[in-house]
């Protein structure tokens, strides 16, 4: 019983040791991954904000010329400059919102690419955890298989023992009884027989 | 009578080992004095005969030493035997031998019964000890599946 107990004791052991292993490496990859993400969002949010603030600058120096253009030339009429203002009103709008449509299309596009960086991490993660899972469980199968056989070895060995025991106990009484049934005279016969065995055996 | 016709008079080493050393006393009162000189505990008919010898002294030299050669069976018995079986015992010692020997008895309980036989450096076990284990050793399975008790999942793992 203590041999398997110390067999179950390693058994034990072993898984733990493997399972703190895999649970080290899975916080290692989680923390790369959470690092990975955290610098490129952070770069994503930077370009973004770099180029909305380019645009708009662009945008709102365009429109002030051209105003202030219309605003200042004697040539066009009252209509005409309101017209003009109008037109350059709308084509800043039109612009915001191509630029509006420009940056939803790249922050799409920076969030894909970052999906598609993360799907293969994730995918390269998962490979390694299941190559690892592997590994360990294949370990653990050959602990087990191993314990197994030894258990059953000593468990047979404690059926031998348990049936010579057994064996000698039966072998024991027998004998005892036996002795105690048999009377003088059987003991007379019995040694006259042996005489004549040894007889048979050429002893006398 | 004859030295032989003594023999049969004795059955075992420790009655012959008994006249042995009555003979050695007749012998030292012989040579001591000659009042005394039958003051033995010998059977009448060596008693007899020696006093019937013209040497006595030589008789008994002579009587002592064929006692000291008789050839010896041992044998070891279960137990002690009586008189009677020790009789017919050594006469079927003296029937198989053909030659004057006497039995050298050892008792040993564990034989169970019958006798371990030892003669000129030969041996032979007839004890019920050794038939018994060689019965139980060739059923030796067969009894164990009896013992056991028949439990379902209590089978020997293969």
């Amino acid at each position: 019983m203590i041999f398997i107990a110390a067999l179950l004791g390693v058994l034990l052991g072993v898984t733990s040791i493997a399972n703190l292993l895999l649970l080290r490496r899975t916080q290692k990859l989680k923390a790369d991954y959470d690092d990975l993400e955290k610098q490129v969002r952070e770069k994503l949010n930077s370009l973004l904000a770099e180029a909305t603030q380019k645009s708009l600058d662009i945008i709102k120096s365009t429109a002030a010329d051209a105003t202030q253009a219309v605003k200042e030339t004697r040539f066009f009429s009252s209509e005409t400059k309101a017209q003009f203002l109008r037109d350059i009103e709308l084509v800043r709008e039109h612009d915001k919102t191509q630029l509006a449509e420009t940056l939803s299309h790249v922050e799409n596009e920076m969030v894909n690419s970052l999906k598609q960086a993360t799907k293969s991490m994730e995918d390269d993660f998962k490979t390694q955890i299941d190559g690892f899972k592997k590994t360990l469980s294949q370990l653990v199968e050959t602990s087990q298989m191993q314990a197994k056989k030894q258990a059953q070895e000593y468990q047979n060995s404690l059926y031998t023992h348990a049936e010579d025991s057994l064996f000698h106990v039966f072998s024991a009484l027998s004998k005892e009884l036996l002795k105690r049934s048999l009377t003088p005279k059987d003991h007379e016969t019995l040694i006259l027989e042996a005489f004549e065995e040894a007889r048979a055996h050429e002893v006398l | 009578m004859k030295y032989s016709d003594f023999f049969e008079l004795i059955k075992t080493t420790s009655e012959r080992d008994a006249i042995v050393l009555e003979l050695q006393k007749w012998q030292n009162n012989l040579y001591e004095s000659a009042d005394r000189a039958n003051n033995v505990m010998l059977d009448s008919k060596i008693v007899q005969w020696i006093a019937t010898q013209p040497d006595k002294i030589k008789a008994i030299k002579e009587l002592t030493s064929l006692l000291n050669e008789i050839s010896v069976i041992e044998i070891t018995t279960a137990c002690d035997l009586p008189e009677k079986s020790l009789e017919k015992i050594h006469n079927k010692a003296l029937e198989l031998v053909k030659t004057p020997c006497i039995l050298k008895i050892i008792i040993d309980p564990v034989i169970v019964g019958g006798a371990q036989i030892t003669f000129q450096g030969k041996y032979f076990d007839g004890s019920l000890a050794k038939k018994s284990d060689e019965y139980f050793h060739l059923h030796r399975q067969q009894i164990i599946t009896e013992l056991k008790p028949q439990q379902p999942g209590n089978e020997k793992l293969q």
